[in-house]
């Protein structure tokens, strides 16, 4: 048996590390041919084998070996082998080391597994996110619906009205359409009365108490208007599938609505002159879901060749526009020429005269400003400004339960004084209970109450009280008496409808929306 | 793994061996070049054994050694001179910039100076102040040289062949930690995880990406040393931070290949410079110029500079760290942490 001792290689140094074997433990080699690779204070230098013969590794890649010590032995044919020390093992850098962190914490939230992915290349939480995409447009594609129509945009965040995953294509006789499409002007001479009733007929389903104003047309392969749905006069609704108005859901006057299929939430309120859908409407994602109780102001222009989602108790201000996609000069030359969904998650609010553009997602309960530009998503509960619209702070700000009590107070004393402008006979607060408002109005005692907690307190009989109370109210109302629990949001109790409507719309111009829903202010004294 | 790859060490000598078989009108000049010592880095070993008659060992003079190679040029012959470390560059530069860049200019017929320079520069081995620099800066704006900076990456033997048949000086700057690394080569445009596209010429940049040349918020623009300081921080970038971030090693640093860096920064919006050298009138600052001269108005912020502190390096290996630049400056500029880039604008 011959050693390879480790040669002086560098002056400068005592030691080397051996970087690489050069030919196999075990291997039979020859003699001057190269047994491994060495790296000096300086290069890299082989260590060629002195004889012929059988080699036996005495040191591990990464060792440092000292200059006269034993780096390997050659057993000359003939000689019997001495076991030698099992060299450390050096493993190559696992698969999960090309994952990211943020990757590995998303494969693991919604368990997608390392093998999706290619065997090269690195993983980055974008590659985990389209995953994921693929997969909700898989689980949208059977879901059917509208959402099968969605293309993987993310639905979280947003509430959809009912009617969303309805699979039933609905039927329109085709003979009727064609004489609708042929002339339009005659069914709209026909009594309104009587146009119901051909839509009824021939295909369409239409709720108790819908209204459609004057000279409305709706065409759809599948039309369901819900109870107390109503469109204003001279409207247009133009869907290639379904339409779909929740109960209680009201388009104002001057609607133009074309697209493949729009759901409309209950107690959705549209006002006057919207424009909904333009030269893409025709395109299988041109799809418009409104969520329940959420507000569109008027002048609102939506182009919908790709999906506009609005979710839940949206506000959308006047003259705002929603893009889906721009038209401009040649995408070729460079220019920008997008198509993409624009998605308003619940409780959002959008300012007036502002554009939101293809792409742009306004989470949860955040805020655009007017005149903003949104081109970039804007997180939830943000406020964002200006153009491009940017985030400047948060959308709403915490309140002690004083400042709330404060505000509490602040709306009831601004309608006490409504109410006396306009000329109704309130009676002065008492110093004994500051938190009440007393009226008169065709006979009817009429009385609203603050309560900072849940409890009610006493009242004097024989006055229809509206009591509303700051904190969440967990007891039952008295007879003929309404609590209105604004931590909860909820009315509990019936009373005087007339004073409730009243009391009720002027919260809901303070923003507070009530449950149970959907509900129209039908008049009252404001 | 790098499977079957050289190490640099073993690429540039077994380059050198071809070229001096191919072509007997190619010297090799330098200081202790020959057998059995085979060079400060071994890079000659076994040449002056094989080719006694190319091979030239010098006494210690370095101006003696550019004026011998200069004059060999001109005389019809193509020397290679190794220059034993990148510092010494400094005791030939007369040689250099009065004699061997001028005389193309100053003749009146055209002349060829078919020189080539290999040098090795960078520390990180514990050599102190006048073993470990990086000179590169004082080269360029030299007229008639072109300076190549080699990495393990490139193709090194390609590299070589190139400037030995380049009519003009060509200086090749070998950074001394790469010598003992594999020669580790794109293939099929991926260079491990990284996606890479290499630029035309025979002193191309290489551009890496993990991302496929999208969404990367940096540019990190290097070379030589650089490199894997650069790619091991845009590996941590992208996997801890998910920030990707592309890295150009560059080639040819004069003429400058800026093109590879200009595209670039046209997809990230950002420019970080990394060398090894200081980073003050360095190449980064060369670079940092042509980007916002060409692309100011891709820039989403000003660039950022990296290089070594203005201060003697030091023979102690905890010290030299401090001294030269390392990957978490890259991810220090790149996260907008306080560091070293700070100091560097």
């Amino acid at each position: 048996m011959m050693e390879i001792v480790l040669p002086p290689l560098d002056t400068n140094a005592d030691f080397v590390v051996l970087v690489e074997w050069l030919a196999g433990d075990g291997e039979t080699i020859q003699a001057n041919s190269p047994v491994c690779l060495v790296e000096t204070s300086k290069t890299a230098v082989e260590i060629t084998a002195p004889v012929a013969g059988v080699l036996n590794y005495r040191a591990a890649v990464g060792d440092k070996v000292a200059v006269g010590e034993v780096v390997a032995t050659v057993v000359v044919h003939g000689e019997k082998a001495i076991a030698a020390p099992t060299p450390r093992e050096h493993q190559g850098p696992p698969l999960e080391e090309r994952v990211s962190r943020k990757a590995r914490e998303l494969m693991a939230q919604y368990g997608v597994e390392i093998e999706e992915f290619s065997a090269e290349g690195f993983i980055t939480a974008a590659d985990v996110e389209q995953r994921l995409a693929e997969r909700k447009r898989k689980q949208q594609a059977a879901a059917g619906g509208v959402f099968a129509l969605l293309d993987g945009v993310d639905t979280d965040g947003i509430s959809f009205p009912d009617g969303c995953n309805e699979l039933d294509e609905g039927w329109l006789d085709p003979v009727f359409f064609a004489q609708l499409r042929a002339e339009p002007d005659a069914f709209r001479k026909l009594p309104e009365s009587e146009r119901l009733s051909l839509l009824r007929i021939h295909g369409a389903s239409i709720g108790d108490d819908v209204c459609l104003g004057e000279d409305t047309l709706v065409c759809a392969h599948q039309i369901i208007l819900r109870d107390g749905a109503s469109i204003g006069n001279d409207g247009t609704v133009w869907c290639a599938e379904r339409f779909i108005m929740g109960p209680q859901a009201r388009f104002g006057p001057h609607l133009s609505l074309r697209c493949q299929q729009a759901i409309v939430g209950a107690g959705v309120h549209a006002e006057h002159c919207i424009i909904i859908g333009g030269g893409g409407h025709r395109d299988p994602w041109a799809v418009i879901s409104i969520g329940d109780d959420s507000y569109l102001g008027s002048e609102l222009h939506l182009n919908t060749c790709r999906p506009v989602l609005i979710g839940r108790n949206v506000f959308v201000t006047n003259r705002v526009t929603l893009l889906t996609h721009n038209i401009g000069h040649s995408y070729l030359d460079g220019h920008e020429n997008r198509f993409a969904p624009v998605v308003l998650e619940d409780e959002c609010q959008v300012g007036f005269n502002t554009v939101v553009y293809a792409g742009a997602r306004i989470g949860r309960g955040a805020v655009v400003g007017s005149n903003g530009y949104v081109i970039e998503s804007i997180p939830r509960g943000k406020l964002a400004l200006g153009v491009p619209a940017r985030v400047v702070g948060e959308a709403q700000q915490a309140l002690s339960p004083q400042r709330r009590l404060a505000r509490g107070r602040e709306i009831v004393g601004d309608l006490h004084k409504l109410l006396a402008a306009k000329g109704y006979g309130v009676l002065e607060s008492t110093s004994e209970d500051a938190d009440t408002l007393r009226l008169t109005h065709d006979g009817r005692d009429l009385g609203l109450a603050l309560r900072p907690y849940g409890n009610l307190g006493r009242l004097p009989k024989d006055v229809n009280w509206v009591v509303l109370t700051i904190d969440a109210f967990s007891g039952e109302s008295e007879k003929g008496m309404v609590v209105m629990d604004l931590a909860d949001k909820r009315i509990i109790g019936t009373g005087d409808p007339f004073w409730t409507d009243t009391v009720r719309e002027y919260l809901r111009k303070r923003g507070i929306k009530l449950q149970p829903g959907p509900w129209r202010y039908r008049g009252g004294l404001i | 793994m790098t499977g079957n790859a050289l190490r640099c060490v073993r690429v540039l000598n077994r380059a050198l061996e071809h070229i001096l078989e191919e072509q007997r009108d190619v010297v090799l000049i330098g200081e202790d070049l020959d057998d059995p010592y085979g060079g400060a880095f071994k890079v000659t070993k076994g040449l002056s054994t094989r080719f006694p008659d190319q091979v030239i060992c010098t006494p210690i003079s370095e101006a003696a050694i550019f004026g011998l190679g200069a004059g060999l040029a001109l005389r019809g012959l193509r020397p290679i001179i190794e220059v034993m470390f990148g510092d010494f560059l400094t005791l030939g530069m007369d040689q250099i910039v009065n004699h061997i860049s001028p005389f193309q200019d100053t003749c009146a017929h055209p002349v060829a100076m078919p020189l080539v320079v290999r040098m090795p520069m960078g520390g990180g081995r514990g050599y102190g102040p006048t073993h470990s620099k990086s000179l590169e800066r004082l080269l360029i704006g030299v007229p008639n040289i072109v300076v190549v900076a080699t990495s393990q990456h490139h193709d090194l033997a390609a590299m070589l062949t190139a400037a030995v048949a380049l009519d003009s000086p060509v200086f090749l700057i070998e950074n001394k930690q790469m010598y003992a690394q594999f020669n580790e080569r794109p293939v099929s445009g991926r260079l491990g995880q990284f996606q890479c596209r290499e630029s035309a010429g025979p002193f191309p940049a290489l551009t890496l990406s993990g991302t496929r040349f999208s969404s990367g918020r940096w540019t990190i623009a290097t070379h030589g040393g650089g490199a894997p300081l650069a790619i091991e921080a845009a590996w941590t970038l992208l996997l801890e931070f998910e920030m990707p971030c592309e890295v150009v090693i560059l080639g040819s640093l004069q003429p400058l290949d800026i093109d590879p860096v200009l595209e670039s920064v046209e997809r990230t919006g950002g420019l970080i410079t990394l060398e090894e050298g200081v980073a003050a009138a360095g190449i980064g600052a060369e670079v940092a110029f042509q980007v916002l001269a060409s692309s100011f108005s891709r820039l989403r912020e000003s660039p950022r500079r990296i290089g070594a502190l203005p201060v003697s390096i030091a023979a102690a290996p905890t010290l030299e760290k401090n001294v030269l630049p390392c990957s978490s400056d890259v991810i220090d500029a790149a996260l907008s942490r306080p560091g070293r880039w700070k100091e560097g604008r």
